[in-house]
């Protein structure tokens, strides 16, 4: 239950930051678009990229403070899941059906997938700390940046399209995956319109609190 | 009586999908049909009658209630009705007052039933199931019926909002703006799920404490009911409520009512005492939570309606309150009955005479819930101590739905599993409501011995409570009661039930 609570609410906090993240990130996505090239490999690279794009810099920096954050939360989401399977796998009043032979398999595959789990989170990490010194310094170059970006998506990717295929094609979870997948995109898609409204509503707000304080003092001199 | 549609008695859709099935363990018996014809030899009762030239065997029936694991007791039905068994009396409680009703209404009383009630049950549109579950409240339906089950769908959200409440969003709010925002909408997601749920506490307290209202359980059962020609108590005493009277000189019994029926007594000595009358009836077992009592409808149906507007009362209202399982559906109220009855001269309150109620202290209305809160297992309304042979023979059957204990013992030591809380209330709840089936069968172990069979569902590892069941799922049920009849008819022995009857009355 514990564990399952803990899958839970890493999720929906991990769709949330995913949501910051992408709407941190969507100008940048809309300049890759069109054909801008946003690959660092060194502080001058970087200095370079960025010139003339404060706002872009600015989001990278806040982007990287969340990122931080989120790669803890997913990471947490992903073995929390994996060892959730482990223990159904491990069920017997659950896998009945399942061949032992299909069992020992996922049982394999499952031992695999918590090993990519933990790399993933070493690997955005360590993503994170190069990227945060190119930033953050003059002199640093580093090799291999984007093919650590890369890598960080396939291990993110890798374990939780392996847990969705076997809670759906062994468990047959199918509603739960439905549900839960329904529920991300709806956090993501709340945030970012939050978030994209928020000057607006920054603004309501500001002009509320000038007629309050209008009123205030006019009232009461 | 209304019109009865045509009713199938014939067993081929059932024979035609299961026949072939050979259960796990008894291979070398053979297919299901193998062994269901290799119990046309035995004999189950002395009480008889002859229907297309085939002999059948009359018995007394009750069911255990048990949710929806009552596709189980269709099943065991339909293996009994196979071999030849029809039924006197019938009494069951919750799910098995369902079946007790059935087959009560259906057809003729030699008929069998448990191929039309085979249909109906496996026919979504005469039978939805998870349409039994009408709260209008469309989250909460979902919460019921998809996940874990309500309870625990319910603790599992709010624990993983207050989780998040507590401790990562106030801290991911300390980063930035964009935190603030997501603390804010999961802040309104937080606030908006505990008004949710005060709202439903306070809702749940204006519908007496349950959730599904059950009215379409009920229409759906005056509707089936109706099909049957059956719209009021008057209607299916007529049909299920016989006497029959021993005619000596020919050994057989007439009833004294329009039905047909000639049952004979195939036992040699017909002037025995309390051979010459029989007779067939249906008891509903509810409990009255307010007047705190058992209630065995129709037979105490007085105890809340005049004679005659009882008899006008339609059958499935009290169907419907033996199955009033607490929480899950409304109860069902019914005013209390307070006029005073004539009994032989002497005047006295139905409630002081049958419950020992003062009349002073009943209730204005009875609050009837699931029989099975007290009773689920109602065997004892067919005891009876004068008898000394047995003309026919009782049969029970019970849900069983959980595992048998496994203990565990380490280095000679019995080892004891801690208990939850919850585990702790659920075991307090079921001491109360066993208590008294445990009691008479303790009193009584010739029924648990002869007259008992167990439903093992507990191999098919569905809820009680799973009103979202596949067609798998009610297939596992049904031959799961399928499987425990053919082991109970295959080890029954009339002859030797007669001699441990005998027993009792002895000792």
């Amino acid at each position: 239950m514990i564990q399952r609570i803990l899958k839970d609410a890493c999720i929906l906090l991990a769709a949330a930051l995913s949501g910051i993240i992408t709407f941190l990130q969507l100008p940048k996505a809309l300049m890759v678009l069109e054909g801008k090239s946003f690959e660092v490999n060194s502080s001058a690279n970087f200095q370079q990229v960025y010139q003339g794009l404060p706002h872009l810099r600015a989001a990278e920096f806040t982007t990287l403070k969340y990122d931080d954050i989120f790669l803890w939360v997913y990471g947490i989401f992903l073995i929390t899941y994996v060892l959730t399977l482990k223990s159904i796998n491990a069920d017997e009043k659950r896998v009945r059906k399942i061949r032992w032979e299909d069992r020992k398999k996922i049982t394999w595959i499952l031992n695999v997938l918590l090993v990519v789990s933990v790399a993933y989170v070493i690997s955005d990490w360590w993503e994170n700390r190069l990227y945060c010194e190119i930033m953050s310094r003059t002199d640093v170059s580093v090799t291999g940046l984007p093919f650590l970006a890369k890598m960080k998506w396939l291990l993110a990717l890798f374990p939780l399209a392996g847990c969705l295929l076997i809670d759906k094609k062994y468990f047959r979870n199918n509603f739960n995956i439905l549900y839960r997948v329904i529920i991300v995109i709806g956090i993501m898609a709340s945030v970012m319109i939050v978030l994209s409204l928020q000057p607006l509503i920054s603004e309501v707000f500001a002009k509320i609190d000038a007629i309050r304080w209008y009123a205030i003092s006019t009232l009461f001199g | 009586m209304e019109h009865q549609k045509n009713i199938n008695t014939k067993f081929d859709t059932i024979l035609d999908k299961y026949g072939t099935c050979v259960f796990k363990g008894s291979e070398e018996k053979g297919t299901l049909l193998k062994r269901m014809d290799e119990l046309s030899g035995k004999t189950f009762s002395d009480i008889t009658s002859m229907d297309d030239g085939k002999k059948r065997y009359w018995v007394d029936f009750v069911q255990q209630g048990g949710g929806v694991l009552g596709y189980a007791l269709v099943g065991y039905t339909f293996v009994l009705e196979y071999a030849g068994i029809r039924f006197l009396r019938l009494a069951g409680t919750s799910a098995g007052a369902i079946n007790t009703v059935f087959l009560a209404a259906i057809g003729e009383k030699n008929d069998p039933k448990s191929p039309e009630l085979y249909d109906m049950i496996f026919n979504e549109s005469r039978f939805d199931v998870k349409g039994f579950v009408d709260t209008k409240n469309i989250l909460l339906r979902q919460l019921i019926l998809r996940g874990k089950g309500l309870i625990r769908n319910f603790l599992g959200i709010s624990l993983v909002l207050v989780l998040l409440m507590l401790f990562p969003l106030p801290w991911l709010s300390h980063t930035g703006n964009e935190g603030k925002v997501v603390y804010g909408i999961f802040t309104i997601a937080f606030l908006l799920w505990t008004g949710y749920l005060i709202l439903l506490i306070k809702k749940f307290a204006t519908n007496q404490f349950g959730i599904n209202p059950g009215d379409k359980f009920e229409a759906f059962l005056e509707r089936e009911l109706a099909g049957f020609g059956i719209t009021s108590q008057q209607e299916l005493d007529q049909k299920a409520k016989l006497k029959f009277s021993l005619n000596v000189a020919d050994k057989s019994y007439v009833c004294t009512g329009k039905s047909a029926i000639r049952l004979n007594l195939e036992s040699e000595d017909v002037l025995r005492m309390g051979y010459d009358m029989l007779k067939t009836d249906y008891s509903f077992v509810t409990t009255d939570i307010y007047n705190e009592c058992k209630i065995v409808l129709p037979k105490e149906v007085n105890l809340y309606f005049g004679e005659s507007e009882a008899l006008k009362n339609n059958p499935a209202r009290y169907v419907r309150s033996s199955m009033a399982i607490p929480f899950f559906f409304k109860p069902k109220i019914f005013e209390t009955y307070t006029e005073k009855v004539d009994e032989e001269g002497s005047r006295n309150f139905l409630w002081e005479t049958w419950k020992g109620i003062d009349v002073k202290n009943v209730k204005s209305h009875g609050i009837l819930i699931d029989g099975g809160s007290l009773s689920n297992f109602p065997i004892n309304l067919f005891h009876n101590s004068e008898i000394s042979v047995p003309r026919f023979p009782i049969f029970g059957v019970r849900i069983i739905d959980e595992k048998p204990v496994e203990r565990t013992v380490r280095n000679g030591i019995e080892t004891k599993d801690p208990m939850s809380f919850g585990a702790f209330i659920g075991q307090m709840i079921n001491t109360i409501r066993n208590n008294e089936d445990n009691s008479f069968l303790a009193i009584n172990p010739f029924y648990k011995k002869y007259c008992i069979s167990e439903i093992k569902v507990y191999r098919t590892e569905i809820s009680w409570l799973n009103f979202n069941l596949t067609s798998k799922e009610k297939d596992a049920l049904f031959l799961e009661g399928v499987e425990a009849a053919l082991e109970f008819l295959e080890k029954f022995d009339w002859e030797e039930y007669k001699i441990q009857r005998q027993n009792i009355k002895k000792n």
